[in-house]
């Protein structure tokens, strides 16, 4: 279909390449699963608010000045002005995207985004202490529906500091949910070791098992 | 009010100027501090922006700061 054919652009490219995920894997043994970014065309909808907003105030602000003040020196420089911070504006809302991204892999689920200058933040689930229990894709309203936009959201078996992980405003999210779903059923258990008494070794014996004399008073 | 500005244009005007001059400096500092920041955070994370976006940015930086320039010589005028 014509509006799930991706952008093309490269900057606005929402998965990430081989060498960007090579450096997000950190556990031995990690292998990828899901990464990506936020949908572009939701980028490309705020640049467009942000752009109409500029052309707005940078064609008003100088014909106020001039009818007001009668300098055309100073509308120009109001002009130039008004464009230099609105495109410092459009750089800040790409870089922001940019490095919005999450990853799924098969050890972990995280959600990385930096702000430069704003915010930061790193969320990391570890998929060895706990288990997903749900995997839901949500897709709302027109533009969503026409764009194939929408959350994929995640329950786990017990709370972590939040009770859901969301994916949000991603690229097919229905497809992804059932990536996802029959990716993080099939996960590996826990390779935590557990303790185990062979018949071999008869000087580990559990408390119980003792007999009453060789315990100490 | 046409009277007050009549007769402080010259005032009013060089004000205005010398606000723009130091918005326009405000910028620059803040867009070279973002760009520090963005370099900081591609190194942290091991993920370079586009080359593109990259040139984009040396542009606008470029822009306000010749814009910076023509508003300091625009204020002896």
């Amino acid at each position: 279909m014509w509006y799930t054919t991706s952008v093309r652009l490269s900057i606005l490219q929402d998965r990430l390449d081989k060498n960007q995920i090579k450096s997000l894997l950190t556990f031995p043994q990690e292998n990828l699963i899901l990464s990506v970014r936020e949908h572009p065309m939701l980028l490309i909808f705020r640049l467009i608010k942000i752009f109409i907003a500029g052309i707005f105030l940078a064609i008003t602000s100088p014909l106020i000045c001039y009818f007001f003040l009668r300098s055309i020196m100073l509308s120009v420089e109001v002009f130039l002005l008004i464009i230099a911070i609105f495109g410092a504006l459009l750089i800040r809302e790409i870089i922001h995207w940019y490095f919005h991204m999450y990853l799924i892999t098969n050890r972990k689920i995280a959600e990385i985004r930096y702000d430069p200058l704003s915010s930061e933040l790193t969320n990391s689930i570890l998929l060895d202490q706990l288990r997903c229990t749900e995997i839901d894709a949500e897709l709302r309203g027109f533009i969503s529906e026409m764009f194939d936009i929408g959350n994929v959201t995640i329950t786990f078996d017990r709370p972590t500091h939040q009770e859901t992980f969301t994916l949000t405003n991603i690229r097919s999210p229905r497809k992804t949910a059932n990536l996802l779903s029959s990716s993080l059923h099939t996960l590996p258990k826990s390779s935590q070791q557990i303790w185990t008494r062979s018949k071999g070794h008869p000087q580990y014996t559990f408390l119980e098992e003792q007999d009453d004399r060789i315990l100490p008073n | 009010m046409i009277e007050f500005y009549q007769t402080n244009m010259i005032s009013i005007l060089l004000a205005l100027k010398i606000l723009l001059l130091f918005l326009t400096f405000l910028l620059l500092g803040i867009v070279f501090i973002h760009i520090r920041e963005t370099s900081r955070i591609e190194n942290r994370l091991g993920i370079a922006l586009p080359l593109k976006l990259k040139k984009i940015v040396n542009i606008h930086m470029t822009y306000i700061g010749g814009l910076l320039i023509i508003f300091f010589l625009l204020l002896f005028l």
